[in-house]
């Protein structure tokens, strides 16, 4: 309607919205962009009031959560938030686009006061920041609030220190934050009398624990949220030759992990091996696994397994001299021994369905996000870190895992010129965050997709300045895509840079 | 055929499928049973009915709302189908302000759901993409925060 019209209407009262009954109100801003309701709230103190509303922040949360490419799985049902998380969660998920991600992020710290991170595990949503310790603790903070102290989902389980390897499930069929964290602890007495001979050392412990972390809601009218722990398995590994375990994927019922394997002749041969983690008792041992060995030098992995839903496996050896592999579950042998020398039989034994041995060109040297469920196509999709590049996967999961093949599974995303000086931190599905070292700045490398519809808005690289972690003092490091959040650990305590809006609540 | 009276007295005789498109009127219809009898229409004038009745005779045949099930209909499809908009509707809806909201108090009133999402998507328009002094200007707001809550307000949603 033009101005003119307006002025022209005979009609002696002048329009007013203000008129309309307040439900007829919230009809009109249902309809409205978050950009558009955040303008409407300065205008009046009756359309302040309806901006704050809870149909209006529901609506929005509803379309912040669905109306991207990778749909974001809540940690809970909207109606579970209080109105002011609806509003902050809604903006942090629309601005965590790259288009809207700001040039300024705020940096937080949380003290580590004397916790040594062995792991860690930014969950899906960049709320929760999962530590498993040395000593067999599992610990968690809460990084939607300003400070957050250390909270204990398992208490500490060992004096001595031990090598921790996590990895973590998230059941995405449950509407509250439901994980499975699955822990591998090892542990070696080396003897030091007889160093020439490195059989000698003493495998003290090999296990693997599986618990289930869930989100709890206390209902006492706070609706404060927080996380428990519950075992649900563990089991051990021989302690006759089994080693170091150096990778885990965990996807449903499924475990598969990388270890080097020792032997008499104090070679340290590499096996993958695949079993339902949910039927074995006390040992792995006698158990039904699939095994893949790999005849790759040592000095060449540790390799990155990933488990996909369509029953299919991805490995990579992270440097030259390897490859990228899918293999289907299906199509490898099951056996209830231990995993055998390699030397003793042929060593390409088991079929793949798909290899790309470019890694060496490629660069490629491992997973850098984790893995994205991309509807439209019904595929599974992550991220990998290149040299200069970051590589898109795609695995489709309608097809059946034997007719997957071609070279279109991977592809590149982004290129930047950084020249080997930047260092990933994480990718989410749309960007890869690099630090490089010596200008101390974050850059972005933003991805494209070959099947992405909006690629007009391109900004190839962007960066960040004033940045003041120096990269050696980082040990652990996430980039979450959902929330926009970065964490970064050093020894003495871990920061955390929000990338899309968001206040954090002092107390909730 | 359907009798309608609207609060001016004009007298409308309607085909009966059109007016059922109102909730108000089927029901009523339903309690008075078979009569000839002409429905009182206390809340709309005779301008706005004529409006009213024009939406519905053109969407007469429009499959029925998806939404008669509060479940089914999630705020996405709602959102999605409020960019959905013909041309037609676009035309329909190019009226005065003071018309537009009688047009929403009216389909309020008789319980036409399409029409009153239509109506407020028409006014959201006027308010997409505008700043605030605009949205004021648009709608004849009187600015009623003092300076002191205003500057809250600006502040709130920079930091939110």
């Amino acid at each position: 309607m033009s101005p003119d019209s307006m002025a022209l209407d005979g009609s002696s009262r002048l329009p007013k919205i203000p008129d309309l009954p307040l439900e007829l109100i919230t009809e009109i801003a249902l309809c409205l962009d978050w950009t558009d309701v955040l303008t409407l709230r300065q205008t009046c103190k009756l359309f302040h009031g309806v901006s704050k509303s809870r149909p209006v922040w529901e609506s929005l949360l509803y379309r912040a959560q669905s109306s991207v490419v990778i749909p974001v799985k809540l940690e809970r049902p909207i109606e579970h938030f209080a109105l002011e998380e609806l509003e902050h969660k809604a903006l942090q998920l629309f601005t965590a686009k790259i288009d809207w991600i700001t040039n300024t992020p705020i940096e937080r710290r949380y003290s580590l006061d004397n916790i040594t991170v062995a792991s860690s595990h930014l969950v899906e949503g960049g709320r929760w920041f999962l530590i498993a310790t040395n000593k067999g603790s599992l610990l968690y903070y809460d990084l939607d609030k300003v400070h957050d102290n250390p909270r204990t989902l398992v208490a500490g389980q060992f004096f001595s220190p031990k090598q921790v390897v996590m990895c973590v499930d998230r059941d995405v069929q449950e509407s509250f934050l439901t994980l499975t964290v699955v822990l591998h602890y090892s542990d070696y007495a080396y003897d030091s009398d007889d160093s020439d001979d490195s059989d000698s050392d003493q495998v003290l412990l090999n296990e693997f624990q599986f618990w289930k972390v869930s989100l709890c809601i206390n209902d006492s009218g706070t609706s404060e949220s927080f996380l428990a722990a519950s075992q649900m398995a563990s089991f051990t590994q021989s302690n006759d030759g089994a080693s170091t375990v150096c990778c885990l994927s965990i996807c449903g019922k499924q475990l598969a992990f990388g270890a080097y394997y020792s032997n008499e002749r104090g070679a340290l041969p590499y096996a993958i091996v695949i079993s339902d983690w949910t039927t074995i008792r006390e040992s792995i041992d006698s158990h039904p696994k699939r095994i893949i060995r790999h005849a790759g030098h040592p000095r060449y992995l540790p390799f990155e397994v990933q488990l996909i839903p369509n029953e299919t496996l991805w490995i990579s050896a992270s440097t030259y001299g390897g490859s990228t592999r899918l293999y289907a579950l299906q199509s490898i042998q099951t056996t209830t021994s231990l995993p055998p020398p390699p030397w003793l039989a042929p060593l390409v034994g088991t079929p793949h369905i798909w290899q790309n041995d470019a890694a060496t060109r490629m660069h490629i040297r491992g997973i850098a996000s984790r893995q994205f469920y991309h509807a439209p196509s019904n595929s599974a999709r992550f991220v990998l870190e290149g040299q200069g590049c970051s590589w898109g996967l795609y695995i489709p999961l309608d097809a059946s895992p034997a007719s997957i093949s071609g070279d279109n599974l991977l592809s590149r995303l982004a290129d930047h010129d950084l020249l080997g000086q930047a260092y990933s931190l994480g990718s989410s599905y749309h960007y890869t965050v690099l630090y490089h070292w010596t200008r101390q700045q974050l850059h972005f490398l933003r991805h494209i997709w070959p099947d992405d519809q909006d690629t007009d808005s391109l900004c190839p690289v962007r960066w960040k300045t004033d940045f003041i972690i120096g990269l050696e003092a980082i040990t652990h490091h996430a980039v979450d895509g959902c929330s926009g959040r970065i964490v970064l650990c050093t020894s003495e305590y871990f920061s955390i840079l929000d990338l899309a809006r968001y206040t954090p609540h002092t107390c909730m | 055929m359907v009798i309608l009276i609207t609060s001016d007295n004009v007298k409308y005789v309607v085909e009966k499928d059109v007016a059922e498109l109102s909730v108000l009127v089927k029901n009523m219809l339903e309690d008075i049973g078979p009569s000839d009898e002409p429905i009182p229409l206390h809340n709309v004038t005779s301008t706005v009915f004529n409006k009213v009745l024009e939406y519905c005779i053109y969407h007469r045949n429009d499959p029925p709302p998806s939404d008669d099930d509060e479940g089914c209909a999630s705020p996405l499809h709602k959102y999605l189908a409020s960019h959905i908009c013909s041309e037609w509707d676009q035309r329909f809806f190019d009226v005065d302000q003071a018309l537009l909201f009688d047009i929403i108090l009216a389909a309020n009133y008789l319980d036409i759901k399409t029409l009153l999402d239509d109506a407020c998507k028409a006014v959201a328009h006027l308010i997409q993409g505008k700043s605030t002094e605009e949205i004021r200007g648009i709608f004849n707001i009187v600015n009623d925060f003092t300076p002191e809550e205003e500057a809250r307000v600006k502040k709130e949603n920079v930091s939110s």
